[in-house]
């Protein structure tokens, strides 16, 4: 057990240090930052000066050397533009990307649970049909469009709620919703399999012929059955969640990392791309072992057959 | 006996077998849900023949006419769906923006699809430190997020559809890669392996005749899939002024464009965001069904 | 008498604008409408904080919204937001500053030495006078009596000498400062003389600019002699406003400096947020959850005035659009040739894309840069006349002239930014009609960063955009930055890709030049063989910078040619907001 926990760790580790590298040399490739950041009047020296400060001197290799031991102490560099530590500014912004990558999930399982289970009950029939396109929905509108759509309704023409900004729950309705509608298609998908999984047990059908309402059946083994696998897709999707909240951050003024990431890609921050880029597949890779240690622990079974 | 002709024809033969052509079509598209399927050949037909057939020059600018309404609107005919901020026709970038998005996605998922499948076959015959990296690697580019490097990417590049097309196969791989490599892994142990093995067949063939036919299922599986994500990935570029770049009608850019104008001039974004709408949605259907189709082990997925 | 020349004086002092009732946003109008003060003699100032016209009072025979402009409140109250695109890195600290995004903090919590009133005209603030030696080797500034900053810390010359040190130190600008200028020195307590490296009249117009910190707050803050992390955390300033909060991202707060020294603010306090997606702003506008939007495109105005109560206003001409040639000196290509480049200039029709795309909130450039009278070198005829109007068939005759008749094959690379979004769109226009005259220049888009990035380096080809916004005060400035060439002594423009004799020998005289009148004539000269003769750039039009009000603001005026957020103390409620 421990020896699999451990190959896992090193695993993640590896994977990491890919990325990382793969990072470093892509984000490398577009050039000088200096040249955006210097006075038009800057001569030869005080350009080099310049580099020198922000540690942009010597050969890629060299600087790819330095990253390293830096970042096995935790230092992921200073962020050109603003000159304080990317770590910093990460970490700054991360809760309120957090609380909308959560708010996302909740609504993907809110919404995606019980309509798959609507699917699940009747497969086949036109409700099924209709369920299954309705979760698809959230996948098949471009995230831009329905977050402008939202706030048109919802706070333009209704009123009911903010445009933008952060200012506590109201306004982390609409962009939460954005971010999530993308899961929901994957959550009913997930959950309508389960059910249909379940639906031909034995066991369900004892409890049917005891006598049990049959709603009662399905939901109480559809959140037992469902619980891991939901846990499985809500870490996945976490991967979506960075992608969609740059989007989503964009429009709704939220001051996340989304945005951060985008300025930073857009002024050559290499830095700060770094450390958005890296801390996330970190986070991401520490999830997905979490969860599949989760399985491990719960069911013995899936132990060492998991096709890694 | 075999003929010269027999033996001409074998090759070809072959090849259909072996990509288990023959498996699928006499199954027929039996129980296909059928609006997605036929937005679906709208769709293409659109985009193999729109491009010829356009009301208007997709590029015409016509300044004195911008924002005007479609013809049922307040209109003229001339533009049935009405114009754009620089006075062109919208049905006419609509349609060719179709063959954009079509093309995008299959050139995206053929070349993704062949790198993928030719690293998972590195990867499941190679086994041992090769195949540890690449997995390792899978993992990353899974992990990563796609937006931000993908920014990153085409903040350096000459915005281009290659570009596009480059970055989206680079995003891309990695999942066939995956299951390439596990199918191989599992064919590998399955025991007919091992009987050709010892009957033997060369590796080659083994490859050809047993593993082909079951990947091809996943491969077009992925490929619908793969056409929806590029669409919406596409739309998210643009609409972070890196999708493909104008004057070129794709529906993201068409779509990100017309938002400034969604109260006044609605018709420039309504329409493109329909259409982006309706196929994707089209192709995640149909994706469905062909996962149910070919292998049930899918629906989990 | 108009305002030109006042700074190719030797000697520049505090002087009374005149103002009239009734007074719009038009600057370019009213610039010319000026009266004068005597320019060399003292005259009275007008008194700030005692004024006792309160806000919406109508002056007389006019309505609340022509307040006299140079009325100001006893004192601020009520509170505004704004939405802005973008506020960059929020520098708090007013020589670190960049770029012209984050003017909302060093326009509203610093006043240089001279300062832009809001009617676009120049005059003086911190200073007392300004005056140039006789050889123009060094010029003397004499301090204000009796100025504070907004901690109450008294102006004194030592604060004006320690903020001339600390630029040359640690500023953004620190290299063109110390190019122009050797040292600072301190003659008597409200004195500092500034000594130059060479003789230039107008050197401290070309750093205009130098923000005024206070000495013994910034030494307090025990963070080395120039407090380079901790000031930008909590600056004090000589502004309107104080900055009271400042989230990176998010939002910028100021609260309103009463003993500003020309006047109190109207309002209170204001908050500039961080929105940078225009739809959302202009719902914004629409729920009334900011009163006031920049950076609106002229196809969005309707959205705004359909609002009850929603206004726009504008600075008149701020965006400066013209696209370079930047193959100009490559021998083989065709932008060479100056009849090619005339050719160009005539297959535009800048008249339509005023009507069309800029729904006529924009001006015909027809001098480069110089727009407006307050300029140095500004010429009616110049101004008032297109160069080469549209005319197709001109443009083939010329073109096949230079041997083009077939047309050519060449590219326009672009960019996007909030500060000029309707450029992308322009760009395809202008490549439509240069396609009816058989040059086919198909657009290509570059990320902005990138684009400055090689426009800097000088590796791109074919055509590109570059727009200047600001008043420009002195032509041989502008000449200076935009299109000197590369083989003088000189810094060559990092802007140019030119490199024109004539031209750059006749500026280097005018910079020598010290007299006013001669130097006026010079710039004029220079201007018209640029605009007429050399043509190095295909000028298009200058549109106004849009702001959208909602019902809560009774006006915020705009001085001419400003595409920033700057003179937020003249916001103005409506009554009862």
């Amino acid at each position: 057990m421990y020896v699999y926990i451990f190959n896992r760790l090193v695993g993640a580790a590896v994977t990491v240090f890919l990325v990382l590298t793969l990072v470093f040399f892509l984000v490398r490739l577009s050039g000088d930052p200096v040249a955006l950041m210097a006075d038009p009047y800057f001569d030869e020296d005080d350009i080099q000066a310049l580099r020198e400060d922000l540690g942009l001197d010597g050969t890629v290799a060299e600087q790819y050397l330095v990253f390293l031991g830096n970042v096995v102490r935790g230092d992921f560099g200073n962020s050109i533009r603003f000159r304080e530590p990317a770590l910093n500014l990460y970490l700054d912004r991360m809760p309120a990307t957090l609380k909308l990558m959560v708010f996302g999930v909740f609504f993907a399982i809110g919404l995606g649970i019980p309509i798959g289970v609507i699917a699940g009950v009747s497969p086949g029939s036109r409700i099924d049909g209709v369920a299954r396109t309705g979760a698809l929905l959230g996948q098949a509108v471009p995230s831009f469009w329905l977050g402008i759509m939202l706030i048109l309704l919802f706070a333009v023409q209704l009123g009911w709620l903010p445009t933008s900004g952060e200012h506590g729950l109201k306004s982390m309705i609409l962009p939460g919703i954005t971010l999530g509608s993308f899961s929901i298609a994957a959550m009913t998908r997930l959950t309508r399999s389960t059910v249909l999984d379940i639906w031909d047990t034995e066991y369900v059908r004892l409890l049917m012929v005891k006598g049990l309402p049959r709603r009662l059946v399905i939901w109480k083994h559809v959140v037992k059955n469902a619980a891991l696998p939901v846990m499985t897709l809500a870490s996945l999707q976490m991967i979506a969640f960075l992608s969609g909240s740059v989007i989503v951050e964009q429009i709704f003024a939220w001051p996340g990392v989304g945005r951060v990431a985008v300025e930073a890609v857009f002024s050559r921050d290499f830095p700060l791309i770094q450390t958005v880029v890296v801390i996330n597949t970190v986070l991401l890779v520490l999830m997905n072992l979490a969860v599949d240690l989760a399985y491990v622990a719960i069911d013995p079974r899936i132990r060492f057959t998991a096709a890694r | 006996m075999i003929t010269d002709q027999a033996r001409a024809n074998v090759p070809a033969a072959r090849l259909m077998g072996a990509l288990g052509v023959f498996r699928m079509v006499p199954e027929g598209l039996r129980g296909v849900p059928r609006i997605p399927f036929a937005i679906f050949v709208l769709f293409v037909a659109v985009a193999v023949v729109g491009p010829y057939i356009t009301p208007q020059d997709p590029f015409q600018q016509s300044l004195q006419t911008r924002l005007a309404p479609p013809a049922w609107a307040g209109g003229s005919t001339d533009n049935l769906l009405g114009t754009d901020s620089l006075g062109r026709d919208v049905l006419s970038r609509l349609m060719k923006g179709a063959r954009i998005a079509l093309a995008i996605g299959v050139t995206t998922a053929i070349a993704a699809g062949i790198l993928g499948a030719a690293l998972g076959m590195i990867a499941g015959f190679s086994g041992g430190a090769i195949d540890y990296l690449l997995m390792r690697l899978t993992d990353g580019m899974i992990a990563m997020p796609f937006l931000v490097v993908a920014l990153a990417i085409a903040v350096v590049l000459p915005p281009s559809i290659k570009t596009l097309v480059a970055i989206l196969i680079f995003f891309g791989w990695a999942g066939y890669a995956r299951i390439i490599r596990s199918t191989v892994l599992q064919l590998r142990e399955a025991e007919f392996i091992q009987l050709a093995k010892v009957a033997g067949c060369s590796s080659r063939r083994i490859l050809w005749r047993h593993i082909s036919p079951n990947v091809t299922n996943t491969f077009v599986v992925l490929f619908t899939l793969q056409l929806a994500t590029v669409i919406i990935a596409e739309a998210s570029l643009s609409f972070l002024g890196m999708g493909v770049p104008p004057p070129e009608p794709s529906w993201g850019l068409m779509l990100s464009d017309g938002r400034r104008f969604v109260d006044t001039a609605w018709w420039i974004s309504v329409f493109p965001g329909v259409a982006i709408t309706l196929v994707v949605l089209s192709v995640n259907m149909l994706g469905d069904w062909l996962r149910v189709r070919l292998d049930p082990k899918f629906r989990q997925v | 008498m108009d305002d030109r020349g006042y700074w190719t004086r030797r000697r520049i002092t505090r002087r009374v604008a005149l103002r009239s009732a009734g007074f719009g946003a038009a600057g370019l109008a009213g610039a010319a409408l000026f009266g004068c003060g005597g320019d060399d003699e003292e005259q009275a100032p007008a008194a700030p904080a005692t004024t006792a016209q309160p806000a919406g009072t109508a002056a007389a025979g006019g309505t609340a919204a022509a307040v006299a402009p140079g009325a100001r409140p006893s004192a601020s109250s009520g509170h505004v937001d704004i939405a802005q695109s973008s506020l960059d890195t929020q520098p708090g600290d007013p020589h670190l500053g960049t770029s012209g995004i984050q003017e909302p903090i060093r326009y509203a919590t610093n006043t240089s030495l001279f300062t832009l009133t809001v009617e676009g005209e120049r005059v003086i603030a911190v200073a007392d006078s300004i005056e140039a030696a006789e050889d123009f080797l060094s010029y003397v500034v004499k301090v204000r009596e009796g100025l504070t900053f907004t901690n109450g810390d008294p102006i004194t010359g030592e604060d004006v000498k320690f903020s001339m040190d600390r630029v040359a130190a640690m500023g953004s600008g620190k290299a063109s400062w110390t190019r122009k200028f050797s040292s600072h020195e301190l003659i008597d307590p409200m004195t500092v003389k500034v000594v130059q490296t060479q003789v230039e009249p107008t050197a401290f117009l070309s750093v205009r600019g130098l923000y005024t910190v206070p000495k013994n707050y910034t030494e307090g803050l025990n963070d080395g002699p120039w407090a380079e992390t901790k000031f930008g955390e909590a600056p004090i300033g000589v502004g309107p406003y104080r900055l009271t909060e400042n989230r990176i991202g998010v939002l910028e707060t100021f609260e309103a400096h009463d003993g500003y020294l020309l006047g109190a603010p109207f309002v209170k306090t204001i908050t500039v947020h961080v929105v940078p997606e225009l739809t959302t702003k202009i719902a914004q506008l629409q729920t009334g959850e900011v009163d006031i939007v920049q950076g609106l495109l002229a196809d969005q105005m309707d959205q705004v005035t359909s609002i009850s109560g929603g206004k726009i206003v504008s600075s008149f001409g701020a965006g400066s659009s013209e696209l370079t040639y930047f193959d100009i000196m490559k021998p083989d290509s065709p932008f060479n040739d100056v009849r090619v480049r005339k050719a160009l200039a005539h297959a535009v029709n800048r008249q339509e894309i005023i009507d069309t795309l800029y729904r006529g909130q924009a001006i015909l450039q027809n001098s480069l840069h110089v727009k407006f009278p307050a300029t140095t070198g500004y010429d009616e005829v110049l101004a008032k006349n297109e160069p080469f109007p549209y005319d197709p068939q001109t443009a083939k005759q010329l073109l096949d002239a230079a041997g083009y008749g077939a047309g050519f094959q060449t590219q326009i690379t672009t960019y996007d930014t909030s500060t000029s979004p309707g450029t992308p769109q322009m760009m395809e226009a202008v490549s439509n009609y240069l396609s009816q005259v058989g040059v086919i220049s198909p657009v290509r888009f570059m990320e902005a960063g990138q684009y400055v990035g090689q426009f800097r380096e000088k590796t791109l080809t074919g055509m590109g955009p570059i727009s200047f916004g600001g008043l420009a005060d002195d032509f041989a400035v502008v000449y200076e930055t935009h299109f000197l060439g590369n083989t003088g002594p000189e810094a060559a423009a990092p802007f140019s890709y030119d490199d024109w004799q004539e031209g750059d020998d006749l500026w280097r005289a005018i910079t020598k030049e010290t007299d006013v009148e001669k130097r006026e004539q010079m710039s004029k000269d220079l201007l018209r063989m640029l605009s007429r003769d050399r043509v190095p750039n295909l000028t298009l039009v200058a549109p106004h910078a849009l702001l959208g009000l909602g019902p809560r603001v009774a006006d915020f005026p705009r001085p001419p040619a400003q595409p920033y957020l700057s003179h937020l103390e003249h916001i103005r409620l409506e009554d009862g907001a």
